[in-house]
């Protein structure tokens, strides 16, 4: 009877004792990723250089793919992208099906998104630039490139849709025709063919075109210097940032800190430099 | 010896050695040219210090004089027609060039892409400069001695046109006293001018050797065509001019080239717009245009009339409208004609461009960065063949060989 009893004492302490490596040590939306032994990352389904973009040999790189590396690392498990987004505005529901654990994609934290999904403090910041048709602007900018010049009925600026660039382009145009397009490769279609005035986004898509880099698989066409003029704004930067499911408060704690570290460490700009973010001049 | 040593020195062959030996040093040793950049601009510092005593002088006593003698206002009507003249002329020549070549039409994409990447590299630091309305703000001096220290010529040359004129027309020869003063002032600055002279050889080595060395050879292969429709513009410019001048002082076209070579040689090593005027006079006179004239029209015509920039920027803006597509009717061409000539009259800079070219829908950034590329290529001729002009108008204003006033020099 003592034997029987204490077996089934030993069994009860056995079940409440948690080694240090088990859960309870980590709140339930780490323990998840660490239980899982992977971070699942969401991102955009199309290459998206210099921020996620497979090289010449198919490997998977660019500015979040090392963020991410760096982050699974500090999690100590291994990292997966997801491309399963065909456009930005569906990343969030990623991660609310609980798909994902975080989105890292050169997404823009914004307002509206903000509703859903909690926001890190941005990772990098892009400038925003309004590419311009010379020809079909000719006498409606002022000699220094006001882009303001160009809200007026009678002028139409194309933006990328599902991208805040479109909520941008009604908030500086307010009275131009925007126009969105699935791809910025559309909207510089029809902006060489004289059919937008303009076009906006970030200073990435305009490096694309103005600086090209080995790793811009699509060249601009020769004659697209001559006939886009690239303005950059002047009333802010894009925050790109990570961002989780608004119930993974402690997930997105650590988030934040592990970019502060990263940020005061200098591997952050290393990182963007790496790429040349912000100045796409050889 | 000493005489057969200083006409070797004076031989204009010498200055085209000159002008030679310069780009082929500025070409094979690019970095040494830095070193001659001082000697060059301090040459052209000691060009530019003469210029505008001897424009004022020249002015104010050639135009109070023949005032006085009442013959003022015939000189200005008449210099002013024959200018209208051969402004015209170098219109229309630059409209021939600009068609018939079409310097724009059917650039590689290589150079597309070469002209491209300048201008997206020029985006957001070029500025539009004033239109025409600067031509009248900036010929009316509020401070004429400010004005003379920073070197605003065209006001300057309003000032002494007027001040020419009021000289002229005080009763009892009230005014002789001051014109026989700026007579004197100029005739001292015409000797500091020949002994500046002396030195042009070493010069222009200096000047060109640096212009060269500073070339961007990537833009201009991609617009050759575009430099080769401008050297052919300027070159029948000259048998223009030549002809012209010729025909009207019954010489031969040798014989103007002969006496204008020295003001078309400064112009071409110095690139400077007012360095060649003292020696444009002398020119001028040589070939039988009286002291007043000479001394009146060419300072004007220095600075409103210079007839290379109008053929330039004829077939500057055609080229524009071919690279760009657009198809230019009678009605563009006038458009274009009128405004080459206009901004001409205003001071010729680039930004002024945009007076022609956006009432034609084509963007003057495009036309700004290709021609500051090609400018150490066709500035220094732009200069040299506008003294021809200047000099030509003068002696046409003179009138025909029977009707000079006092003869050649």
């Amino acid at each position: 009877m003592k034997h029987i009893a204490a077996l089934i004492l030993a069994c009860i302490i056995g079940l409440l004792y948690r080694s240090p490596a088990q859960a309870g040590d980590f709140p339930p939306d780490l323990q998840r990723i660490k239980d899982r032994g992977e971070l699942l990352v969401a991102a955009y389904a199309s290459d998206i250089p210099p921020f996620l973009f497979t090289d010449a040999a198919g490997a998977l790189v660019g500015i979040d793919v090392d963020v991410a590396e760096k982050l699974a690392a500090a999690l100590g498990v291994r990292w997966r992208f997801l491309r399963v987004a065909k456009r930005f505005d569906e990343l969030p529901q990623v991660i609310l099906d609980r798909q994902a654990d975080v989105v890292i994609s050169a997404f823009s934290r914004s307002v509206k998104r903000a509703l859903s999904l909690r926001f890190t403090e941005p990772y990098v910041r892009l400038g925003r630039v309004l590419f311009v048709n010379r020809t079909a602007t000719v006498g409606l900018l002022d000699g220094k490139g006001d882009y303001r010049s160009l809200d007026r009925a009678d002028v139409t600026i194309g933006a990328n849709e599902g991208g805040v660039y479109a909520d941008l382009a009604h908030e500086l145009f307010p009275n131009a025709e925007v126009r969105l397009y699935k791809t910025h490769r559309d909207g510089a279609t029809d902006m060489l063919a004289g059919k937008l005035h303009a076009y906006l986004c970030d200073q990435p898509c305009a490096n694309a075109y103005n600086y090209p880099r080995v790793w811009h698989k699509t060249k601009p066409p020769d004659d697209w210097g001559l006939k886009i003029r690239t303005i950059p704004l002047q009333n802010g930067f894009d925050p790109i940032a990570m961002a989780v499911h608004h119930e993974d408060a402690n997930l997105h704690a650590f988030l934040n800190v592990f970019l502060e570290e990263n940020k005061n460490n200098g591997a952050l700009a290393a990182i963007a430099a790496k790429y040349y973010l912000n100045d796409g001049r050889p | 010896m000493r005489e057969r040593l200083l006409a070797i020195w004076e031989s204009p062959w010498l200055i085209l050695a000159s002008v030679g030996a310069g780009a082929t040093f500025g070409k094979l040793f690019p970095e040494a040219t830095a070193a001659l950049e001082l000697p060059g601009q301090l040459y052209i510092a000691l060009m530019q210090m003469t210029v505008l005593p001897i424009m004022c002088t020249a002015i104010v006593a050639s135009l109070g004089g023949a005032l006085a003698e009442g013959k003022g206002g015939k000189l200005l009507n008449r210099s002013l027609l024959v200018f209208a003249l051969l402004l015209a002329a170098a219109a229309a020549l630059g409209l021939v060039i600009g068609l018939a070549l079409r310097p724009g039409d059917g650039l590689s994409g290589e150079a597309q892409r070469a002209l491209g990447a300048a201008m997206i590299n020029a985006d957001n630091t070029t500025t539009q400069g004033g239109g025409l309305a600067s031509l009248f703000s900036s010929m009316i001096s509020t401070n004429i001695v400010h004005s003379a220290s920073q070197g605003e010529m065209l006001a300057l040359m309003f000032f002494s046109i007027i001040i020419g004129l009021a000289l002229g027309s005080l009763e009892d020869g009230q005014g002789a006293a001051a014109i026989a003063f700026c007579e004197s002032l100029f005739s001292a600055l015409c000797k500091i001018i020949a002994w500046i002279v002396y030195v042009l050889p070493i010069g222009v080595f200096s000047l060109v050797a640096v212009n060269v060395a500073n070339l961007s050879p990537e833009i201009l292969y991609s617009v050759a065509k575009l430099l080769g429709a401008f050297y052919l513009g300027l070159a029948g410019l000259i048998v223009l001019l030549l002809t012209a001048c010729a025909v009207w002082r019954r010489q031969s076209p040798l014989a103007v080239l002969k006496a204008a070579r020295e003001p078309m040689m400064i112009g071409l090593a110095t690139e400077s717009d007012y360095a060649p005027m003292p020696s444009a006079i002398v020119a001028a006179r040589t070939l039988g245009a009286s002291a007043q004239t000479a001394e009146i029209v060419v300072p004007i015509g220095a600075n409103l009339f210079n007839l290379a920039f109008v053929l330039y920027y004829v077939i500057a803006v055609l080229f524009a409208a071919q690279l760009y597509g657009k198809p230019m009717g009678a009605e563009e061409c006038l458009i274009i004609v009128i405004g080459a000539v206009l901004i001409t009259m205003a001071g010729a800079e680039l930004p002024m461009l945009s007076v022609i070219m956006t009432p034609l829908g084509l963007p003057v950034e495009a036309l700004m960065v290709i021609l500051t590329a090609i400018g150490p290529l066709v500035d220094s001729i732009l200069v040299a063949v506008n003294y021809l002009g200047n000099i030509t108008a003068t002696v046409m204003t003179e009138g025909g060989n029977d009707s000079s006033d006092d003869g050649a020099v």
